[in-house]
């Protein structure tokens, strides 16, 4: 390698470096600050263990609730043209352009016992404000841009002479789905999943604006910080953040496992 | 027997057809034309994958044209690499039969034994990624035969293969077609073509321009096209009809006015000439200035342009009478260099006049003698 292909190399890894310690070094500072102790009690309190079981089943149930049609709307996306395939690509985009507090406000005017959807929730007797279906909705809306577009990527690198092929040989659309695009985009929809899960999971902004309560950890880190500073905050967000990987480690392994 | 009948499809400006063809049982059918010329669109209309703006598609005498993909009981070897790779070898030979819900037994029956004719049987429990080009297309072929289509369609099967392993495929191929199988097969090779075929169509911008036996279609072209996939060098159109003289012969011009002198025996009956067809293998290279010849064809002075050394020990010399002439020399060394200048003469026989066939003809297709099924 020349010397000035070194020196770039040399330039690029030094800035590279610096985002990856920018990355870090908050992380890392908050677990060096905290004690055994106060992660120990965070662990043991029945707030944090109730807001924890609260956000991860909330989060599970809005990606494969939402995935339900989510995924086929990637596949229609990579596969077919349609009139207005643009505008809807921008509309699936739109939630990761907005402030999540926006979004929050913008679910609570349809979510609401006003809302549309509010409406026909509370005459089939489901509290949608205030309410774990709320809580999920406003997940989902924010999050579903990250499996929709994973998948879409996933299904689009898959030839579609496979598919082809598998029709020729007798295969109905679905089962040519079920039988060689599905099994081949997998890596692309698991990684879809997983962000979907784990963005859904840490919403703050529009969770607060639709349910306060029952409490999600997110909001009960933004409590505790308010009602009693960073020291008690702390130790709730090192448990959120040591969930949140442990569950990112093992859907990886669940999916290489598939493979 | 496969029936395509007056078939069109309009794609953006580009239309192909209307197209008449008949494969019928055991032939082995080379459709050959360059890329974009609608050879993988008619593939893909008769699979079912396009449907035509027009026409009829009709195989053993069940019209299939707006039939679903899944019953039209044609095998369509898609250009490249289909297998799917998240399956073993058996998996993917077994796909098509899985469909079908035939049991078990009989299917891993049927499998083996379709995997043993190919040649792939001790490749059933390998994984896809690990094998070879020649390994794969021979998985791709007994995946499509297991599920026993009347007729298979392969689109340029031997795509991305070294010489060897086309000739191993192009073998196979011949095999399954003598043991009855029938075959649709496009390239745009006409080595490849020449070595399997048992009937060949020349396509060329959408439409079919010449069909027949193989060897009447690469002696008899009837277009620029066809002539250069049949790899003659020496194919000139000629600019106006053919001009009378003495002692039977006829004036012929051929591009940029060229005028040559020949027997008007040799015309072509029944129909306009149009190309004229020198043998360069024929063709005699003199230095300028050596006097007549006495082959009795034409001799003209000429400047040699350029050289290509062939396999064959032989060189292909190209020399401008006005028009590029290539004239074979050798084998050995070659002892003209580009500059030289040459007197270029060749005997009656290496000249033949050929018709203009359906070249200018749309939407309709000669009825061609040399259609009948050679084996």
């Amino acid at each position: 390698m020349s010397p000035r292909a070194n020196s770039i190399s040399l330039v690029f890894i030094l800035l590279g470096g610096l985002v990856l310690l920018f990355l870090t070094a908050p992380l890392v500072g908050m677990v060096l600050q905290s004690s055994i102790p106060g992660i120990m009690a965070a662990l043991h309190d029945q707030e944090v263990r109730g807001s924890i079981v609260l956000s991860l089943w909330t989060a599970m149930a809005a990606t494969f609730i939402s995935g339900i049609g989510a995924v086929p709307l990637a596949w229609l996306l990579a596969r077919k043209d349609f009139p207005g395939k643009r505008v809807v690509s921008a509309v699936i985009d739109l939630p990761l352009m907005i402030p999540h507090s926006a979004a929050g406000i913008a679910l609570l005017t349809i979510l609401s016992r006003h809302g549309v959807l509010g409406q026909l929730a509370q005459s089939a007797g489901i509290k949608l404000v205030g309410g774990p279906a709320g809580i999920m909705a406003a997940m989902a809306f924010v999050s579903l841009p990250f499996l929709i577009n994973s998948a879409r990527t996933g299904f689009e690198s898959v030839d579609v002479r496979l598919e082809k092929t598998a029709m020729n040989l007798g295969a109905s659309l679905v089962s040519t789905f079920f039988t060689v695009t599905l099994p081949l985009a997998w890596r692309a929809v698991v990684s879809g999943i997983v962000l979907m899960f784990g963005r859904g999971m840490s919403e703050f902004g529009a969770v607060i604006m639709v349910a306060y309560h029952p409490i999600t950890t997110p909001v009960l880190i933004y409590e505790r910080f308010g009602a009693y500073g960073l020291k008690w905050a702390r130790p709730v967000a090192i448990v959120l953040i040591g969930v949140c990987l442990a569950v990112f480690v093992l859907l990886r392994v669940v999916a290489d496992k598939r493979r | 027997m496969l029936q395509i009948k007056g078939l069109w499809k309009r794609l953006g400006e580009f239309v192909l057809g209307e197209l008449d063809l008949e494969v019928e049982p055991g032939d082995y059918f080379v459709l050959l034309g360059p890329s974009g010329s609608g050879k993988t669109l008619l593939l893909e209309m008769i699979a079912g994958f396009l449907h035509p703006d027009g026409g009829r598609i009709i195989l053993e005498e069940r019209d299939i044209t707006a039939m679903c993909i899944q019953d039209r009981q044609v095998g369509y070897l898609c250009q490249g690499d289909t297998l799917f790779p998240h399956l073993s070898v058996r998996g993917n030979i077994a796909y098509g039969l899985r469909r079908r819900k035939m049991p078990v037994g009989l299917m891993e029956e049927r499998v083996e034994e379709v995997a043993r004719e190919i040649g792939a049987f001790h490749l059933l429990e390998r994984r896809i990624e690990g094998l070879s080009g020649g390994e794969r297309q021979r998985v791709a072929l007994a995946r499509a035969l297991v599920m026993n289509p009347a007729c298979l369609l392969l689109d340029e099967p031997l795509t991305g293969m070294d010489t060897a392993l086309c000739q191993d495929i192009l073998m196979l191929l011949r095999r399954l077609n003598r043991s009855g199988g029938t075959f649709l097969h496009v390239t745009h090779d006409h080595t490849e073509a020449l070595a399997v075929a048992t009937k060949v169509a020349i396509m060329e911008q959408g439409r079919i321009v010449q069909q027949g036996a193989p060897m009447e279609v690469v002696n008899n072209p009837r277009s620029l096209f066809a002539a250069r996939l049949a790899g003659i060098k020496n194919f000139f159109p000629l600019t106006s009809a053919p001009v009378e003289d003495r002692d039977g012969m006829v004036q012929i011009i051929i591009k940029d006015g060229l005028q040559l002198a020949v027997p008007g025996s040799i015309l072509p009956q029944g129909e306009p000439p149009g190309f004229l067809r020198l043998e360069e293998r024929l063709i005699t290279l003199k230095p300028s200035g050596a006097g007549p010849s006495l082959e009795g064809g034409g001799d003209y002075p000429g400047t040699v342009t350029d050289l290509v050394p062939q396999v064959d020990g032989t060189w292909e010399v190209t020399v401008n009478i006005g028009v590029p002439v290539v004239a074979v020399v050798g084998p050995g060394e070659c002892p003209w260099n580009p500059g030289d200048r040459v007197q270029v003469s060749w005997p009656r026989k290496a000249v033949k006049v050929l018709g203009k066939g359906a070249t200018h003809q749309r939407g309709h297709l000669p009825k061609n003698p040399g259609m009948n099924r050679e084996n």
